[in-house]
């Protein structure tokens, strides 16, 4: 579905991915992994062309688009690091904007609406408030749904838990099962391993810039390197 | 009595004239962060579209002439504006967009091209638009001119139209996204290329009505382009940059202090909205109703 050949990516000379290979075929929950400034924003940031690259991108067997507006067209969204909500909008306003790309006179947009208030009830109350009113979680609820209502063949997260409390961050991985069950395919960037490997069929590990290894969860989970680096082990 | 209908009549007036011409001004900072200095060239590009529109055997204007009837002539000068103004975006403002030291030359240089061309064509002597209705009517004791009762009708329709616009529909929530987080708007699939030519064109064409009612009320020469444009540079601060209610209210509130203070002090009007201004940026220098925008 999203096939990623030779990337790289520089700001000014600073070379941030050097020659990444990633592939998520149609319905699998991916993870990347990788320290603080490994390069796990850039790869998301490229893939939505909100960064200029080099190297080939595809999805669904075509390039990728040169606009990021193309891009969602396609069906591949993003919730970004840092969220992007508009503050200033109410939350309903947030989530309708999500199905921008899509026509809003017939009832889908209200159908894919029920679908997000159903996944996070707490939203419905919130349908008026201001974004920027929402707790941290309640607004990580809002970017999954809003991303959502752009009705994703592809999710890509980037750090969605960072900074939650735990039981909002199960609240959120639990979710990400759910959405994953439904048939979207998911791109999970984490620094927190357990979570990124709870889920994922396939994990890749970043790190500065570099893939270094991939392989299926199970995998990392018993992986020497990985144990020890990622996951505490003695 | 009188003088209060007086205030209250032409406060309006002068502040619908300020709400037009600042709304444009704030909404294209708002989306893309650019400071249009030729804003003030767009509100007399207005008046003088319609100026031409209207005169028939004029000879003190150089151009070939049509004699339209006002109606028609305005509409002209909102049409010519709401298409020239994003044609200007596009030619000579997104090139340099990143640049906003460049922007700003680029947007001078365009205003004092638009008056040196206008000073060729009709002079630097102001003219004026002829009312589009005439008599007046009298209501506790104050006379009335239909044709200032028109203008507000006009300016509350214009305004009240702007805020449906903005609010009620997909593409006015796509300039409020715009405006309040560009990465936000581009992950959400809104086309900040396309919501920009949008904003340029509703803003000349709410130029082009302040232009109107500036020629009408107060008469226009090609120079004072940069009246609107400093009004509108005061009422976006005071408002906060970007913020399209805040600079609604913060053209209401300048409009009527000027009026109120031009009631006792004609020569002082200027003065009165700028210590205001002054005042409130020193209280709250984000502006009234301010915020601040996420790139
Ligand atoms: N806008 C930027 N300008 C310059 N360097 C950047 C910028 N954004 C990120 N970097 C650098 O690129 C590297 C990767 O950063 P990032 O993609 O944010 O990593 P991660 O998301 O894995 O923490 C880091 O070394 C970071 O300092
Ligand atoms: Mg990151």
């Amino acid at each position: 579905m999203l096939e990623i050949q030779n990337l790289n990516v520089y700001y000014a000379k600073a070379h941030v991915l050097r020659g990444v290979n990633l592939r998520v075929e149609s319905g699998e929950f991916v993870s990347v992994i990788g320290p603080n400034g490994a390069g796990k924003t850039t790869l998301f940031r490229a893939i939505s062309r909100l960064k200029d690259y080099s190297g080939d991108m595809f999805f669904d067997g075509s390039r990728l688009p040169q606009e990021p507006a193309q891009i969602v067209r396609l069906g591949l969204i993003q919730c970004p690091e840092g969220r992007h909500l508009f503050p200033y909008l109410s939350v309903l306003d947030n989530l309708t904007l999500g199905a921008f790309r899509h026509d809003q006179r017939d009832g889908s947009v209200k159908q894919e609406l029920e679908k997000v208030y159903t996944m996070f009830p707490i939203l419905r109350q919130r349908a008026y408030q201001m974004a920027r009113t929402l707790s941290g979680g309640e607004q990580q609820m809002v970017t999954i749904g809003r991303a959502l209502m752009s009705k994703p063949k592809l999710l890509l997260l980037d750090e969605p838990t960072i900074g939650l409390a735990p039981i909002v961050r199960k609240l959120i991985v639990d979710a990400l099962k759910q959405i994953s069950d439904s048939g979207v395919a998911i791109l999970l960037s984490e620094q927190n391993v357990p979570f990124a490997l709870e889920h994922a069929q396939r994990v890749y590990l970043l790190e500065t810039g570099s893939l270094v290894k991939t392989g299926t969860a199970e995998e990392f989970r018993r992986d020497e390197y990985v144990r020890k680096s990622y996951l505490g082990a003695a | 009595m009188t003088a209060l209908l007086d205030v209250l009549v032409f406060g309006f007036l002068i502040s619908s004239l300020y709400a037009l011409a600042a709304v444009g001004f704030t909404m294209i900072f708002g989306v893309a962060g650019v400071l249009n200095l030729s804003h003030g060239a767009f509100v007399m590009l207005g008046a003088y579209i319609a100026i031409w529109a209207q005169a028939l055997n004029d000879p003190t204007i150089h151009l070939p002439q049509l004699g339209l009837n006002l109606p028609a002539a305005f509409l002209l000068a909102i049409l010519g504006v709401a298409v020239i103004a994003p044609l200007i975006y596009r030619v000579f403002v997104r090139p340099v967009q990143d640049r906003p030291i460049i922007v700003f030359l680029v947007t001078l240089l365009l205003a004092i091209l638009f008056e040196q061309v206008a000073i060729l064509i009709f002079s630097v002597n102001p003219r004026a638009l002829p009312a589009m209705v005439g008599s007046s009517f009298s209501i506790l004791g104050t006379q009335i001119e239909y044709n200032r009762l028109l203008a507000s009708v006009i300016a509350l329709v214009a305004i009240g139209a702007l805020w449906l616009f903005v609010h009620r529909t997909k593409t006015g929530k796509a300039i409020l996204a715009l405006s309040m987080d560009r990465k936000g708007a581009a992950l959400v699939g809104i086309n900040a290329e396309r919501i920009q030519l949008i904003v340029w064109a509703v803003s000349g064409a709410l130029a082009a009505i302040a232009g109107l009612f500036m020629a009408s009320f107060m008469g226009m020469s090609p120079l004072e382009e940069r009246v609107p444009l400093v009004i509108s540079f005061s009422i976006v601060v005071l408002g906060g940059l970007g913020s399209i209610p805040g600079s609604l209210w913060a053209a209401y509130i300048i409009g009527y202090a000027e009026t109120i203070v031009a009631q006792f002090a004609p020569e002082a009007r200027g003065l009165a909205a700028l210590i205001f201004l002054f005042i409130i940026l020193a209280l709250r220098p984000q502006g009234l109703l301010g915020r601040k925008v996420a790139h």
